[in-house]
């Protein structure tokens, strides 16, 4: 595992050159991220809450750069500003309902309903893939994003502390109103990612995954084959309200569909990995 | 605008049929699950059988999605292809095991349900959820099988990347599984000659509705 040899090797390289205190997993990846702003999570053992398999609880997940926060409104008015077949007005109807952008000013002005710092919101999953990939980058997988986003601000995995999993599922619960904050307004979590939870829904590249049951081979008639097609599930912990919903969430989305708390953030794999 | 409503069946399997299962979030039975692999129905669906609707704009064309292709006979393409015809589309892939067989064949009855001149306007485009095992040779073996006619019949793969794309834009749910295979909703879509979506069917129950009567409709009006 090359990232794993390097992390072994950039750590003996601060052993012999560093008396200080070893630094924490995060800092070390830290030192020489592939895009600014981005932070190294994993690699690790991934407990899916939605396991493809129900036999298999744990799924290892290679190392990965996440951007420490979502994308903001400035970042994709430059966007569209390179990439015109991406403005509102331009942007063909096969990629985004006409919500698209829709709190903007005008096609390329922001306004008073679209800070600057503000994640931007009101964007397709073809937009903002169009934009992670302008940007040498690509959205997250689903088990990437929910890796990091298990984490609380101490362990890698939270999801097993009732408080962590509570002060999530308050956002959950409560109303969308008013405007979005700045991004980075949340604590920083394990791996040095904010806003994961707290101030939108994001966008992930397998977003059509999720309304997808388990296989089995032997499946005998249609009837079956159409009921066991339901979505049944093998939930890691039907307690953990919150993943239910981000479920339910995905897969009622649309590639082209846009609202007012859905946005985005880029990941990239570690250098030497195709992405 | 006028938005064409279509029930997605999921194609997938479980051993054993989903347990009624409480909806989300504020009626989970508060009861202890003892272990991890707890069948739980999905919280969307009113029903246990279909997907939720999906919403498809007319004025959008699946041909605006830039996607290249290779074919059976290893010839670079694009997903608009038979652009100026009337064309079928579905996701597949060749080591499926009923669904795609299923699928396949009901096309085939669609056809059967057309007149000659009709049949011979329309045109066919497969493209495999497989982007590195559907080989040509794979997808030429999958033509011979089921006895399809080339001349209207494309069969065809890509990458991953623009896997994800066409399933995005005929709102085909997929996941790939441990062992290679996919889990995927199964459609049948009609587009027109410029790419739009006219009308979608479930791809496992036979039948030919609505895509059949559509396809006499929109070459009535050619």
């Amino acid at each position: 595992m090359p990232h794993l040899l390097r992390s072994v090797l950039g750590l003996s390289v601060l052993l012999l050159t560093l008396s200080t205190a070893l630094p924490s997993p995060a800092a070390l990846a830290e030192d020489s991220p592939p895009q600014p702003g981005m932070r190294h999570v994993g690699p690790g053992l991934y407990k899916p809450f939605y396991p493809a398999n129900p036999k298999q609880t744990t799924v290892p997940l290679r190392g990965f750069w996440l951007d420490a926060r979502p994308v903001t409104n400035a970042e994709f008015l430059a966007f569209v500003k390179a990439q015109p077949t991406w403005q509102r007005g331009h942007i063909a109807r096969l990629f985004a309902d006409p919500g698209y952008l829709r709190h903007w000013a005008g096609p390329l002005a922001l306004g008073k309903t679209a800070l600057p710092a503000q994640p931007v919101t009101w964007v397709s999953w073809f937009a903002a893939r169009a934009y992670c990939r302008a940007r040498g980058a690509r959205l997250p997988m689903t088990d990437e994003w929910e890796f990091a986003a298990a984490a609380s601000e101490h362990a890698v995995d939270g999801r097993d502390d009732p408080g962590w999993r509570e002060r999530i599922l308050a956002w959950y619960g409560k109303p969308a109103r008013g405007s979005l904050p700045a991004v980075g307004s949340t604590p920083e979590n394990f791996w040095g990612i904010r806003d994961l939870h707290g101030v939108i829904w994001e966008w992930v590249a397998d977003f059509q995954s999720t309304l997808v049951a388990a296989d089995d081979r032997e499946a005998g008639d249609k009837d079956r084959l159409r009921f066991c097609g339901s979505g049944s599930l093998s939930a890691r912990d039907t307690t953990d309200y919150a993943s239910f919903m981000r479920i339910a969430f995905r897969s009622s989305l649309r590639g082209h569909y846009t609202t007012s708390t859905l946005g985005f953030r880029c990941a990239r794999n570690d250098p030497g990995v195709p992405e | 605008m006028k938005r064409l409503l279509l029930p997605l069946v999921l194609v997938a399997c479980a051993r054993t049929p989903p347990s009624p299962a409480p909806s989300l979030p504020t009626t989970v039975a508060p009861v202890p699950l003892p272990v991890e692999a707890s069948a739980v129905a999905l919280p969307t669906p009113a029903t246990h059988t279909i997907l939720p609707t999906a919403e498809v704009a007319q004025d959008a064309s699946i041909y605006d999605l830039p996607a290249e292709l290779v074919d059976q006979n290893a010839k670079a393409i694009d997903l608009a292809v038979w652009r100026g015809q009337p064309t079928v589309v579905a996701l597949f892939f060749a080591s499926c095991p009923q669904a795609c067989p299923l699928l396949i064949g009901n096309i085939q009855y669609i056809e059967k349900g057309l007149t000659a001149a009709e049949r011979a306007q329309l045109r066919v485009l497969l493209v495999s959820f497989e982007p590195v095992d559907d080989t040509p040779e794979v997808l030429r073996r999958v033509a011979k099988k089921y006895g399809l006619d080339t001349t209207r019949w494309r069969l065809a793969r890509t990458d991953a990347d623009t896997v994800r794309d066409i399933a995005a834009v005929l709102g085909v749910a997929y996941r790939k599984l441990d062992d290679g295979s996919f889990n995927h909703s199964s459609v049948i879509t009609l587009v027109d000659a410029e790419g739009h979506i006219i009308a979608r069917q479930d791809g496992i129950a036979r039948s030919n509705e609505p895509v059949g009567p559509a396809i006499a409709k929109l070459l009535q009006h050619k």
